[in-house]
């Protein structure tokens, strides 16, 4: 304060002083002018002395905000937060960046940091858990650059013998640039291929082993190797279908057909027809059943039945209706080999139109399978196809696309119709892949559904060690002591459906967890440990937090701002440019004035 | 004392042509022991002979002349005072002068001593050029450079025990093996210091085994079952044992009790012998009037040596009920008595010999047997001749159709005259031989204008019908169509155009190039080279002839018609319909125990404990593995030692180990087929038979 008063008087006396001086000039020229140029130069000096002030409001957001430090961050963006804490969970990331302060978990920014209310989230972001603790609090997400490597995969993990397994996924990494792909079991390596990044790829091989494997995923780009990852899959043996051949005469057909099922230890009836009412009749690793008059009952035995079309037609109302039954309610299914009989009569009929190409002959050809990449060996096949109609499945077709057998619903059960009659020469000319292959889709399709009383799902496709993963059963009734990995995890029923039973289970060792008095076995699963899918991990994390930052935006342009008053110094440049621009209009005066 | 300087000079001229020959020898020792040290001592002596006959050529030492040698002493000795020359000189020719200076210089000649050192020259440079050759060629065979070549290029495979070191007790000081390869390999005798065997089939083994400390019983153990006892010495520290190996496998050595790691076992198997022939082709045919022989060049390889080959003929007579075979064994011209492991054969086989005649046909295959007894032989060969008395029968012709038989008839005609003619080419004049021969050749063109007619063509010549111009006729005089006939080619005459088919027609035409060629040989009276033309053209012919014949089948007897209303009503009451009933028992699969074995090493792999169950699992499979090595030791040893380390001590079982013995299941298991089978459903107290239903409603 004695400054300002100092100040004043100098100043005062200064001026009277000047204006004084400029009064008794004895050229009297430009003195109003030269008056308040002094008075101004006076002021200015007076003002440069006291910095000068003004109180103002001004509307202040409420900014606490944090920055959080996620894996794959990246220093650079850290600069426009001087003086904002930074916070991280990871001990790596402590490591790397020493100023980050070290969090056990984030619930901790909320109980020890009750000021913040956002954070600017960098890196690959948290996952679901993690997002849950931060009870919605605003935040802002600065995904990393995508990670390279596998970003998705999928493959079957509960295999039957014979089947192929089917990696299919997508692979981050630099357009144009190639990636290869290996797929490994048991320490070979069974295919691979070679992708271009950022797109899809797929890798078969068919295991030989039965129980548990881990297979492994390798990703790589030159010889560097990005990934290598676990592929655990579970191979079970095949339960055998029973089936019933109903024949109108012996043919090689159904010969071959019954010595390769039988022989591969499947149970076989056959009916075969004599003369008229007469029926010789067949059982093969089964026990004998009366076959000559058919009913429902009969037919509950089978899972698959299959015959030509003079077999089905002969059949009689009684037969032939209980056959229906059995197919539309109970599921059954129904493979019908064509001949030359018309089957308008047969109720499913309807379903395969065919069309005789008139003056041809048979023809051999390569046989393209559903479901199979490449085409079997050729096959002499008559010249009749199935005409496509809709609500029917084509199963086998010729080179030129037409249907050779074709397969439609029938109730709950299927039917197959299948102009084929002679796929045992493929038996005779050595070819047993192509025969088994045929007859496999043929009766898997068909086959009546079994009926499981126990199923374990996982609700997480990737358990992680250490992480809580729900485990559901699908059981009419309650689950008793499952053993998950020795440890006998409390099962809930659901209230929506009775039959759904779900449990909480935390593996503690990465590898196999053996799931024990439940249903068959091989109800096992694999838990992953923290390294493994690293990629498809934190795609999953940019995925989820993007999906939490949308509902939580940080966004503070929205939220209220309170009015604060503020005192601000004004700028002295001001002042300074008056003192010069007064200072030279009195020299210049004093220069030129006189003139 | 006249001659003594001419007998002096050729003293010096014959040393001096002795140095440089022996100068030439010592340079061309120098490139032999250089040839030596690279490539070897076959080559260095070659090297030694061409480089000297090189040498001489081009030095000619012989050459050198007394005028040189003067020439030489002259330079050499001031005291000769430049005149040599003059001994050199008939004694008649020189004047008072140069004989004094003569007397002068032979005394001087006389008293030289010792010879120039000239002479020597050549010498000396070549000695020390051997030096030189000498040390470079001792410097290349120490450093072993070219050596290692030479061994790389005689073992390329490097065996098991160079490339790994064997694991050996501890007990073991040393061990010889001593190897005596059967005699059917002739090789000899080898000994080797590791345990690993790499041997041939029925090579016979004798193990010496030292130890450093005396143990009371040592022994072999082959594949996990064969147990031979090792024979001690008096102080229990050597000992030996022998064994025929036959069979491949592995073998580990127990020293009171003590088993040592796994040693492989692969046998060489003799292979047989492979024959190629190389002529004839698989089947020949010899065509009638060819030379009736055949030759036959074969190559035999075996990869110890070949003991034998012979050539197994069979000789096919006559025809349908009437044949005969008649076999022969045919020795090759070449000596076996070398076992060499390579052989190129040869042998001219005359059909004559083998008392063969037109439509008999050989048989035959080369056998070999290599020094081991095993055999091999080829594929049949066949060698026919054509059958010409078929060809010229009348059978069929007789009976025939209209086809112009006495044509045909010629052609047989002009092949029975050219055979008769050869018969008697030696009884009959040169001239008679050659005038009979064009005859033929005139009838052979006849019958080739006559076919000809048949494919349009026009006569070349007045055959038969033109007798003259007919235009001279001054009644003819302006008859227009009549000049017409006579100069006017008749193409398109309706009456030419043939009623052959195409095919046809080109039959007849290539009958008619052999017509064209048959006649070409007899007409330069070479009936000999004609015949096989002539049958060319028959054989055609008669195709031509079998061809137009139409064929009509039989006609069959008739059904009586059937009564349908008596069809299918038969009594079959009594007929009781057949009901069988069988088991196939499912095969035994011995994979079954590797297929589960891979989910008991994925627990050891996550270090969990295994139970007693699955232990048993690893020991079935562990013993699927040893089956598997003792047939292939080489591709499954290393996972049979593997197995059994995970065995002694499953939980420590090492993840390099797991891997290995994983990887001898991946290899050993058979892909699995895809079966049929039912899709599961999941339980669910009957919601979806419910929504089903009311989806049906």
């Amino acid at each position: 304060m004695s400054w300002s008063i100092i100040v004043a008087v100098i100043c005062l006396v200064l001026l009277i002083f000047s204006v004084w001086k400029e009064a008794m000039r004895v050229n009297r020229g430009h003195l109003i002018w030269r008056m308040v140029a002094v008075t101004v130069a006076v002021a200015m000096l007076a003002c440069i002395a006291l910095p000068l002030t003004y109180t103002s409001t001004q509307k202040t957001p409420d900014e606490h905000r944090a920055v959080l430090l996620t894996d794959g961050f990246s220093v650079d963006s850290l600069k426009q937060y001087p003086g904002i804490p930074i916070f991280t969970t990871n001990a790596a990331i402590k490591k790397e960046y020493a100023k980050a302060i070290l969090l056990n978990t984030l619930t901790e920014i909320k109980t020890n940091h009750p000021d913040i209310t956002g954070l600017n989230i960098w890196g690959y972001g948290l996952d679901a858990d993690e997002l849950k603790q931060l009870d919605k609090m605003p935040v802002r997400f600065g995904a990393a650059v995508k990670p390279t490597g596998v970003a998705t995969v999928n493959w079957n993990r509960e295999l039957k013998s014979g089947e192929a397994l089917t990696v299919q996924g997508h692979l981050n990494g630099d357009d144009g640039k190639p990636y290869q792909l290996i797929l490994k079991g048991l320490n070979v390596t069974l295919d691979s291929i070679t992708v271009k990044g950022n797109s899809d790829f797929e890798l078969r091989s068919t295991p030989k082993i039965k129980g548990n494997a881990v297979y492994n995923l390798i990703a790589k780009s030159d010889k560097d190797t990005l990934e290598s990852e676990q592929l655990p899959i579970h191979v079970t043996a095949v339960k055998p279908v029973r089936i019933l051949i109903l024949a109108s005469s012996p043919d090689f057909e159904n010969r071959f057909l019954k010595n390769w099922l039988s022989a591969n230890s499947y149970a076989v009836h056959i009916r075969t027809a004599i003369s008229k009412n007469k029926f010789s009749t067949e059982a093969i690793n089964a026990s004998q059943m009366h076959l000559v008059n058919l009913s429902a009952a009969t037919f509950q035995n089978f899972d698959v039945i299959l015959g030509d079309q003079l077999a089905l037609q002969s059949l009689s109302a009684a037969e032939s209706s209980a056959l229906r039954q059995q197919v539309t309610q109970k599921g059954l299914g129904l493979i019908v080999r064509a001949d030359s009989t018309d089957k308008g009569a047969i109720w499913f009929g309807n379903s395969f139109p065919l069309n005789r190409i008139s003056g041809q002959t048979q023809s051999a050809a390569a046989l393209q399978l559903s479901g199979k990449t490449i085409q079997t060996e050729k096959l002499v096949t008559d010249p009749v196809n199935i005409i496509y109609k809709e609500g029917t499945q084509i199963l086998v077709s010729d080179a030129r696309n037409k249907a050779l057998v074709s397969t439609c619903l029938a109730g709950s059960g299927k039917v197959i119709f299948s102009t084929i009659n002679n796929t045992y020469s493929w038996m005779l000319a050595g070819d047993e892949n192509d025969y088994t292959a045929y007859w496999s889709l043929l009766i898997s399709k068909a086959a009546r559904k079994a009926a499981v009383p126990v199923s374990i799902n996982l609700v997480d496709d990737f358990p992680q060690v250490n992480h809580e993963t729900r485990m559901q059963v699908l059981s009419g009734s309650a689950p008793g002591q499952v053993s998950v990995a020795a440890t006998n995890p409390a099962f809930v029923q659901s209230v929506a459906m009775p039959f759904l039973w779900s449990a909480s289970i935390w593996p503690v060792k990465p590898g196999w967890q053996t799931v024990a008095n439940i249903g068959d076995d091989g109800n096992d699963f694999y838990a992953f440990s923290e390294k493994d899918w690293k990629t498809i991990k934190n795609m999953r994390k940019i995925f989820v937090t993007n999906s939490y930052t949308k509902e939580n935006l940080l966004n503070y342009t929205l939220r209220t701002s309170t009015e604060r008053p503020i005192v601000k110094p004004i700028s002295q440049i001001w002042f300074y440019l008056l003192l010069l621009a007064a200072c030279s209009f009195l020299w210049a005066e004093a220069k030129f004035g006189s003139a | 004392m006249d001659s003594s300087g001419i007998q002096h000079l050729n003293t010096i001229r014959s040393r001096w042509v002795a140095y440089e020959v022996a100068a030439n020898v010592l340079v061309a020792l120098a490139f032999a022991t250089l040839a030596y040290s690279v490539i070897g001592l076959g080559w260095a002596s070659a090297v030694l002979i061409v480089t000297l006959l090189i040498l001489l050529a081009v030095a000619k030492p012989w050459a050198i002349t007394e005028s040189k040698v003067a020439a030489l002493l002259n330079i050499q000795y001031p005291q000769l005072q430049e005149s040599c020359g003059l001994v050199l000189k008939p004694k008649d020719s020189l004047n008072l002068l140069e004989k004094l200076q003569l007397a002068k210089v032979e005394r001087a000649l006389h008293d030289l001593n010792g010879m120039p050192k000239q002479l020597t020259k050549h010498l000396r440079q070549a000695g020390l050029f051997l030096m030189l050759m000498l040390a470079v060629s001792f410097a290349i065979a120490k450093s072993g450079i070219l050596i290692q070549k030479v061994k790389s290029a005689l073992s390329p495979v490097p065996t098991m025990a160079e490339r790994i070191p064997e694991k050996v007790l501890p007990q073991i000081a040393k061990n010889i093996l001593i190897i005596s390869p059967p005699a059917y390999t002739g090789k000899p005798v080898r000994e080797q210091s590791y345990f690993t065997l790499n041997v041939e089939e029925g090579c016979s083994v004798k193990w010496e085994i030292s130890t450093n400390i005396a143990v009371k019983q040592a022994a072999l153990v082959f594949n996990e079952i064969e147990r031979i006892s090792l024979s001690a010495n008096a102080g229990h520290t050597v000992f030996t044992t022998q064994k025929i190996i036959t069979k491949p496998g592995f073998y580990q050595v127990d020293i009171d009790g003590k088993l040592s790691d796994l040693y492989q076992v692969e046998v060489i198997k003799d292979a047989s012998p492979v024959i190629r022939i190389i002529t004839p082709k698989p089947y020949t045919h010899i065509e009638a009037g060819e030379v009736p022989q055949v030759n036959i060049t074969a190559q035999l390889n075996d990869d110890y040596g070949i003991s034998n080959a012979l050539l197994m003929a069979t000789v096919a007579k006559g025809t349908g009920e009437a044949v005969k075979f008649k076999e022969y064994k045919i020795p090759f011209n070449t000596s076996f008595g070398e076992h060499k492991p390579k052989y190129d054969l040869q042998k001219l086989i005359d059909m004559k010999k083998l008392d063969m005649e037109p439509g008999d046909e050989l048989y035959f295959f080369i056998q070999a047997t290599d020094t081991h007894n095993q055999q091999s032989r080829t594929d049949a060969y066949t060698v026919s001749i054509q059958d010409t008395a078929a060809l010229l029968s009348m059978n069929g012709l007789v009976s025939g159709a209209d086809f112009k038989p006495e044509f045909f008839r010629s052609e047989r005609q002009i092949i029975i005259d050219a055979e008769q003619l050869l018969k008697e080419r030696d009884t009959i004049s040169l001239d008679a031989f050659k005038k009979r021969s064009n005859n033929l050749g005139i009838d052979q063109k006849l019958l080739r204008l006559r076919y000809g007619k048949f494919l349009g063509e026009e006569s070349e010549s007045n055959i038969g019908e033109h007798e003259g111009s007919t235009l001279s006729d001054p009644a003819d005089f302006n008859n227009v169509n009549k000049i017409m006939d006579e100069y006017a080619d008749k193409h398109d005459n309706s009456e030419d155009a043939g009623f052959f088919d195409a095919k046809q027609k080109d039959q007849l035409k290539a009958t008619l190039t052999e017509m064209w060629n048959a006649e070409l040989h007899l007409r330069i009276y070479k009936p000999q080279e004609a015949l096989p033309f002539a049958y060319k053209a028959l054989r055609l012919l008669k195709d031509l002839q079998q061809k137009s014949r139409a064929y009509v089948a039989k006609t069959s007897f008739k059904t009586p018609p059937l009564k349908m209303e008596k069809r299918l009503s038969g009594e079959l009451n009594k007929i009781i319909g057949p009901d069988l009933h069988s088991t196939v028992k499912p095969l035994d699969n011995p994979m079954i125990n590797l297929q589960n074995a891979v989910s008991v090493l994925e627990q050891l792999k996550s270090k969990a404990p295994i139970g007693t169950q699955q232990f048993r699992t690893l020991q079935l499979a562990g013993q699927q593995l040893s089956i598997k090595a003792s047939a292939q030791p080489g591709v499954y040893l290393a996972s049979v030692s593997a197995m059994r380390r995970i065995l002694a001590a499953p939980a420590l079982a090492q993840q390099a180990d797991i891997g290995r013995v994983e990887q001898a299941i991946q290899q050993t298991l058979h892909t699995a087929k895809p079966m049929p089978r039912a899709v599961q459903t999941q339980p669910d107290m009957g919601i979806s038979q419910q929504y089903y239903k009311n989806l049906d409603k």
